[in-house]
């Protein structure tokens, strides 16, 4: 056992009575399953021990696949009329691969969500880049600007979602342990006099930001509205997760937020929008 | 095992890491079964997105143990919390353990219950502490706060605890 704290010299002995040796069955069996998830593709950058297929047919026509996938994956990167295209055919908006994101944002994304970060939203379809990432970067300089907290949008392509043909966006959002959170609240109040009303969430002051800077970050009127629909399931998780109460039927918050959302005029630039840039 | 030294050891990591992960998992929810299907969705992501790992922006371990609290931050998002499997309740029950260890088990339980009362952030760092034994420096590094906060929440959090036990009198650790 590790204990390197002075602060913990206490008797902490009963801390280790939970811990335990897995099942040999089920890390013997995990690790079956790991060497048969060695695909092709991975093998090729990660292990010697790959070897070509012995049909030769089938090495030929992977082989003409992943050509054809090569090419694409470049028109793909260069070329936003290729991403519009393919978007369309898949009904797929907002895919952001992970270096346009760190390029646009211009700072090192996390590998991790580290502690003080929520997970507030996963949106596959919401958000185009453009106002994602002006909306994100806004919240950075709000960051900047002393008030204690920022956020960031961290694309991810697909470790994140069991969808590995959509890339999600995740969204999230930073506290930290020191700040005042009545002040914070009494912040987000004050912008949201400009909104109108959505009473009921200050109980909930994670959520009520979330909804408060997703809802007018964005500025495409059904991305908003869409993003509020991903919020009932995030909602209804965060609330599961912490035991916050509501004052309200969630029902009707969301009837309020979704409302809200919708009634926030378009802008043309989503900095415009975005709180205190 | 690999040759060059830029290239992790997977089959190494995996040997050295998943009864971490295990432990790690079992403190946060609980339940030996969702601890295993968390730790094998884990290692799973990890093995498949693995050519992603940057030794230049940290450890191995820290890498998985972030994809490990993305895993556990989806299954609290798909499952509603403090459900006890059907596996786990036969194993709790089970007329087949010798008292010592039915004594261990509700010792064990105990703890994780209390443990499940926790605010998640003092859940997290025991956790990483208790489960997965990290380090102080380690678990600062992994969640942003800072060693001497983490410190002060495992102080604070295992005297609660230890509180907590002594004033409901089940506990019977070195006894």
């Amino acid at each position: 056992m590790v204990h390197d704290n002075s602060q913990t010299k206490q008797d902490d002995s009963f801390m280790h009575v939970r811990h335990s040796s897995p099942r040999p069955e089920f890390v013997a069996s995990l690790r079956e399953e790991l060497n048969e998830l060695d695909t092709p593709s991975q093998q090729t950058t990660q292990s010697p021990r790959w070897t070509l297929r012995k049909e030769w047919l089938w090495q030929r026509v992977a082989a003409i696949c992943m050509m054809f996938a090569g090419l694409f994956a470049v028109s793909f990167a260069v070329s936003p009329e290729v991403r519009a295209m393919t978007r369309s055919l898949l009904g797929i908006e907002g895919e952001v691969p992970l270096e346009i994101a760190q390029e646009a944002l211009g700072f090192e994304l996390p590998q991790y969500l580290p502690e003080g970060f929520e997970m507030i939203s996963l949106c596959s379809s919401a958000l185009t880049r453009e106002c994602d990432f002006a909306g994100a970067q806004a919240w950075v300089s709000l960051n900047e600007a002393g008030r204690g907290w920022a956020g960031v949008y961290y694309a991810h392509s697909n470790t994140e979602t069991d969808n590995p043909a959509v890339a999600m966006t995740l969204s999230v959002i930073k506290y930290h342990p020191d700040d005042d959170m009545q002040a914070r609240i009494e912040h987000l109040e004050k912008r949201w006099d400009d909104l109108g009303d959505i009473g009921g969430v200050y109980n909930a002051p994670r959520i009520g930001q979330a909804i408060g800077y997703q809802t007018y970050r964005t500025r495409d009127g059904m991305a908003r509205a869409t993003t509020v629909e991903w919020f009932q399931d995030d909602l209804k998780y965060i609330l599961r997760l912490y035991n916050v109460p509501l004052q309200m039927p969630i029902d009707n918050f969301l009837a309020e937020a979704r409302q809200i959302a919708r009634s926030i005029p378009l802008s043309e630039s989503a900095t415009d929008t975005a709180p205190d840039s | 095992m690999s040759d060059d030294p830029q290239i992790p050891d997977w089959d190494a990591i995996y040997d050295e890491q998943v009864a971490r992960l295990y432990n790690y998992f079992l403190y946060r929810v609980n339940q030996q079964t969702t601890a295993e299907d968390l730790t094998a969705s884990t290692f799973k992501r990890a093995w498949m997105n693995r050519t992603q790992f940057d030794p230049q922006r940290g450890s191995v371990a820290a890498w998985l143990f972030g994809i490990a609290r993305h895993v556990l931050v989806n299954y609290y998002r798909q499952r509603p919390p403090h459900m006890m499997s059907i596996d786990d309740a036969y194993r709790a029950a089970s007329p087949h353990n010798t008292e010592h260890t039915v004594q261990q088990r509700i010792d064990a339980d105990m703890l994780g219950r209390l443990l499940q009362e926790l605010p998640q952030r003092e859940q997290e760092v025991i956790a990483l502490k208790y489960g997965a034994e990290m380090t102080n420096r380690d678990i600062a590094s992994l969640t942003g706060l800072s060693e001497s906060n983490v410190g002060t929440i495992l102080h604070r959090t295992v005297n609660k605890l230890h509180a907590l036990i002594k004033q409901r009198g089940e506990y019977h650790y070195g006894s």
